[in-house]
């Protein structure tokens, strides 16, 4: 059914090459050669469907339902079978010939069949009534060479099964009866109908009429040697047969035949039957040849351009006789059908000329000759990832017309490369117009041209200069598909996209990274630092760009200190990571936040930012600097109170912590000196490190007057790094009870080498209130994670460094005990429970001596009353709490 | 609620598929399950084909039209129902013109308001093209109703149980050229 509609698809096929691109309400075509194809008329313009085609249609819509979601239907399908309708057409009609009595005569007849299938011809011929006289041996003959005579003697009824469109040659001889007279007539009619289909009856006649006479009767037969050959093939032979078939001698028989286009005369080629075939007859304008009275007079274009013109001066009655030439197809005819006709003219012995008549028309069959050229097209630079038009101009160099089914073949191109077709608009895609699933040309006459476009969409990442991509642009005849013809369309160099990252105003354009920084900004640590950058596309295409930003011009890691962060915002502050498209020539604005760390080294810090298309690898880097403040600082904490008896000595705590951004105090930077300062005298102090870090003075801390000394790894104090420094205050014994001395401890900052302003002084201060009696009293903690009211862990007075977390218990352990030489009387024990701690009653406040006075009550905050009473010397009273972090 | 609109979604694509491959299968005539052509959506459409005769007494009269010659005319009917329960808007019914047919003039009730070459692309009725003299100057002509090979209408909204319905004729195509 398919191959059945494949003229039709055709045709359908030919108007979709004819839809317009975007333009609204006008089609556009390709210009002159469909123009002329939409001109000419086109057998294939109006042909029925073949007979038993089914043609189906189908009904769509398009429309978007309750939710706006566009959808589509379609109809069933409606089928209506293409039926037979015959039909033909029966030539020539009315034909005249003369004869003489008892003379035979031809009439040639052509019957075509026009209808949408095929069909098979009855053939008859009758006498028809109302004439002068019947012809006897009436009968039809095939004539499948067109020489007008029948091929063979088998009379024939049907013209056999006839393909729509085929032809059908045939000629009806008869016998002029010897009863005839002169200027009698005779008339035959000739009838066809059609088989194929029973109604309407396709019925029809010819009349032939052939004309008794008593004078001479010239009959003119012509043939060819071959009825079909290619363009430029030959020599072939025409043949033009006389015959006086009457009773008296004609005189003058002019055979004439114009040399028709398509053929060419071959010079000196005629020959004549009389004179045999070593004479050649003249071609141009002469006298007679022969011996008189039998002579010819012949040209070939003298009395009539581009005509034979033979005079034969005599035929007797029974006498024939032949003259020939031969012509050859000339180069480049059009493949189709070339008509010879013949005309004749004598004198039947009247006097008087009869004619022009006419022989037989012989028909020449030019086969079909493919050919094809087609040009490529160079394109000298294209920029990246862009589309290259390529125009090809195929020609149809063969005889007919023809079509030619496109290919291509990638032969450089890089991958990823995608390639279209089109039509010569170059916007609508090239289509399959011949029907052989490969698109193609459509029809095109002959040396007709038609543009097929190729365009080439470049992969994104691909550029170069000199790289010569060449794809292969072939064009195969439809027709012989031997015949093809290939082109190669380059490009010769692909011009790679570029960016420019710039700091704006502030320079940066062209081509990084720079060698020196391009904005240098200063900053603090633990600040944040907006540095502003342009990123122009200065491609011709639009592209993409990845940001990035590294400490390194080589990009080889994109990792920054721990502490820093890097973030790239738009100018509406959101966060991105890719500038969003660019077109050419387009700019953008983007921030790059920069936060460096509390602690960070003074100094430069070199940032690179880069923009980086994913799609083109277009690039671009910016060179930009960082400076961070030198900050020198130190915070040094501890003001305490305590008690000492006269002669005895009290322990203070007291942390010191380097909180800038330089090393301090290793004696050769600079030098961080600690100075005491008792206010009444006889007092004395000693600071030692607490190296063990018990919070307790021990046999390994040493002691310092300055924070040289070797202490997290190195001398000084680093950038971040606190140490504790233990203050050992000595009362001179005597000292009146109520007596109080501050201790002052000074940490003074000398530069060594360094050069910027010194750290302010830091100092603390600690009271010692001397006391009578000699009790200790020391306070101890341990952690109670399970608040079990038991401790996990031995009781300490170092800081709890881990688990002290809301929720959790921890057990307090006071401990007190009379050092001196007397008992210690009405000795009372008060405490509170600690800020953000609520007292717990489990395993509740206890005492080894005397008894626990107050309490708060559970999970209340307040104060705690031991009675322990009279402590003999040496005795101990040791009490315990508990209470629970909050939460 | 998230799940059922999955489903729904997953329904439509489907259902919008097989509205393309059907009608991809009508322009190339090639059908071979005209069943599976049937849309499952809102819109049901339904195409009846028939002949164009004079009847005895010389009025016009629709027969079947299983099959045809050459020359004669059908008249194709096509319906489109709602069968849904809302309404459906831009309803753009669309009639392909056969190959080997060709549409009749003024036949297309209500008239038609695009026309279309390939079946795809669709254009105002009626179709103009320009083509170059060989004097070379270009001139906007109408396209041969022959070259039509689909018409569309612009039905608008569609409520509900409501129908609406388009007619057009062609005319199977006859060898003009006698020898």
């Amino acid at each position: 059914m398919i191959r059945n509609f494949l003229h039709l698809t055709r045709r359908f096929a030919r108007a979709t090459q004819a839809v317009a691109g975007p333009h609204r309400g006008a089609l556009r075509i390709a210009f002159l050669a469909l123009a002329l194809v939409a001109l000419a008329p086109n057998p294939l313009e109006s042909a029925a469907p073949p007979a038993g085609t089914s043609i189906g249609n189908q009904a769509s819509a398009s429309y978007t339902d309750s939710s706006n979601t566009p959808r589509t239907a379609t109809s069933n399908v409606a089928l209506t079978i293409v039926q037979q309708v015959s039909s033909f057409a029966l030539t020539t009609d009315a034909q005249t010939k003369q004869s003489a009595a008892g003379g035979q005569v031809f009439f040639p007849h052509t019957i075509s069949n026009t209808g949408n299938g095929t069909d098979t011809f009855t053939l008859s011929v009758t006498n028809a009534t109302g004439d002068n006289f019947d012809l006897t041996s009436l009968a039809l003959y095939a004539d499948l060479n067109g020489d007008g005579l029948p091929d063979n003697n088998t009379a024939i009824t049907s013209s056999g099964p006839l393909v729509a469109g085929a032809t059908f040659k045939f000629v009806a001889v008869g016998t002029v009866p010897s009863s005839a007279t002169a200027a009698q007539s005779g008339n035959i009619t000739i009838t066809a109908a059609g088989t194929a289909t029973a109604s309407p009856a396709a019925a029809a006649s010819n009349t032939d009429t052939v004309t008794v006479t008593a004078n001479g009767v010239v009959t003119v037969t012509q043939s060819l040697s071959s009825n079909s050959g290619a363009a430029g093939s030959g020599p072939y032979t025409v043949t033009i047969n006389y015959n006086n078939i009457g009773n008296v001698t004609v005189t003058n028989v002019n055979l004439l035949n114009v040399i028709p286009a398509g053929f060419s005369y071959v010079t000196n080629s005629a020959r004549w039957s009389v004179l045999g075939a070593g004479t050649a007859l003249t071609d141009a304008a002469g006298g007679a040849q022969g011996t008189s009275p039998d002579t010819i007079t012949y040209d070939y274009g003298a009395t009539v351009a581009g005509r034979v013109t033979a005079v034969i001066a005599r035929v007797l009655p029974g006498q024939s006789g032949t003259l020939t030439f031969t012509v050859t197809i000339t180069a480049g005819t059009q493949a189709g059908k070339i008509q010879n006709p013949v005309t004749y003219t004598y004198d039947p012995g009247t006097g008087t000329a009869l004619g022009p008549l006419s022989a037989n028309t012989t028909e020449f069959t030019v086969t079909q000759s493919t050919g094809v050229s087609i040009s490529g097209q160079t394109v000298a630079s294209a920029t990246q990832g862009s589309t290259v038009t390529f125009t090809n101009t195929v020609q149809n160099t063969g005889n007919g017309t023809d079509s030619f089914d496109i290919t291509i073949a990638n032969t450089s191109f890089p991958a990823g490369t995608t390639f279209t077709l089109y039509q010569s608009d170059g916007n609508t895609p090239l289509v399959d117009v011949n029907g052989n699933g490969i698109p193609d040309t459509g029809p095109l006459t002959t040396n007709a041209t038609y543009n097929v476009v190729v365009k080439a969409v470049l992969p994104t990442g691909s550029s170069g200069t000199g790289v010569n991509y060449t794809v292969a642009v072939t064009a195969t005849s439809k027709t012989s598909s031997a015949t093809t013809a290939s082109a190669n369309d380059v490009l010769t160099s692909v011009v790679g996209n570029t960016v420019d990252l710039t700091n704006g105003a502030s320079g940066g354009g062209g081509a990084g990274p720079e060698v020196s920084a391009v904005v240098s900004q200063s900053a603090n640590p633990n600040t944040t630092t907006r540095f502003t950058l342009g990123i122009t596309n200065t491609s011709g295409v639009a592209d993409i760009y990845n940001l990035a930003a590294s400490t390194n011009s080589g990009f080889s890691t994109t990792t920054f200190p721990a502490g820093w962060s890097v973030v790239f915002r738009d100018t509406a502050e959101a966060i991105i990571t890719s500038s969003g498209v660019l077109n050419a020539g387009a700019d953008k604005t983007v921030y790059v936040d920069v936060t460096v760390p509390t602690g960070q080294a003074p100094g430069t810090n070199h940032l690179y930012f880069r923009v980086t298309s994913p799609t083109s690898a277009a690039t671009d880097t910016l060179h930009d600097a960082l400076i961070i403040n030198t900050v020198r600082s130190l915070s040094f904490t501890g003001n305490h109170n305590g008690q000492v008896t006269p002669g005895g000595f009290v322990v203070f705590a007291h942390t010191i912590v380097n909180n800038g951004n330089v090393l301090e105090g290793d004696g050769t930077l600079s030098s961080i000196n600690l100075t005491r300062a008792d206010s009444l005298s006889g007092w004395s102090s000693v600071i030692y490190y607490d190296l063990d870090g018990d919070g307790a003075i021990g046999a390994s801390d040493p002691i310092i007057t300055s924070l040289s000394f070797v202490s997290d790894g190195g001398a000084g104090l680093a950038v971040g790094e606190s140490v504790r420094l233990l203050v050992k205050v000595y009362s001179p014994p005597g000292t009146p009870v109520g007596t109080i001395d501050a201790t002052t401890v000074t940490a003074t900052t000398a530069n060594g080498t360094y050069v910027t302003t010194v750290p302010s002084v830091v100092l603390v201060a600690n009271n010692s209130t001397v006391i009578s009696g000699d009790l200790q009293l020391t306070k101890e903690q341990a952690l109670d994670a399970n608040l079990d009211g038991t401790p996990d862990t031995a009781y300490t007075t170092a800081d709890l460094s881990t688990g002290a977390l809301p929720g959790k218990a921890i057990r307090y352990r006071i401990t007190v005990k009379n050092n001196g030489s007397t008992p210690a009387t009405s000795v009372k024990i008060y405490d509170t429970t600690p800020a953000y701690t609520l007292y717990t009653s489990t395993s509740p406040a206890a005492t080894t001596v005397g008894s626990v006075t107050t309490v708060p009550s559970n999970g209340a905050a307040g104060a705690l009353q031991f009675d322990i009473g009279t402590l003999n010397p040496g005795q101990s009273a040791v009490v315990t709490f508990g209470v629970i972090i909050q939460q | 609620m998230k799940a059922n609109r999955t489903v729904l979604t997953h329904s439509r694509r489907s259902a919008l598929a097989g509205g393309i491959a059907a009608v991809c299968v009508a322009l190339s005539l090639a059908w071979t399950e005209p069943a599976a052509a049937q849309s499952k959506g809102d819109v049901q459409i339904s195409l009846l084909a028939r002949k164009v005769t004079a009847a005895a007494d010389g009025k016009e009269q629709l027969i079947a039209a299983d099959t045809a010659r050459p020359g004669e005319v059908i008249q194709y009917d096509a319906v489109y129902s709602n069968t849904g329960k809302k309404e459906v808007r831009n309803l753009a019914p669309t009639l392909p013109i056969p190959a080997g047919m060709e549409f009749v003039a003024e036949s297309a009730k209500p008239a038609a308001t695009q026309a279309s070459l390939d079946g795809r692309t669709f254009e105002a009725f009626p179709l103009v093209r320009k083509i170059k003299r060989p004097d070379g100057r270009v001139e906007e002509v109408p396209v041969p109703f022959s070259e039509y090979r689909a018409l569309r209408w612009n039905a608008g909204e569609l409520k509900a149980g409501a129908t609406t319905r388009i007619i057009a004729r062609a005319r199977l195509q006859t060898n003009v050229a006698s020898r």
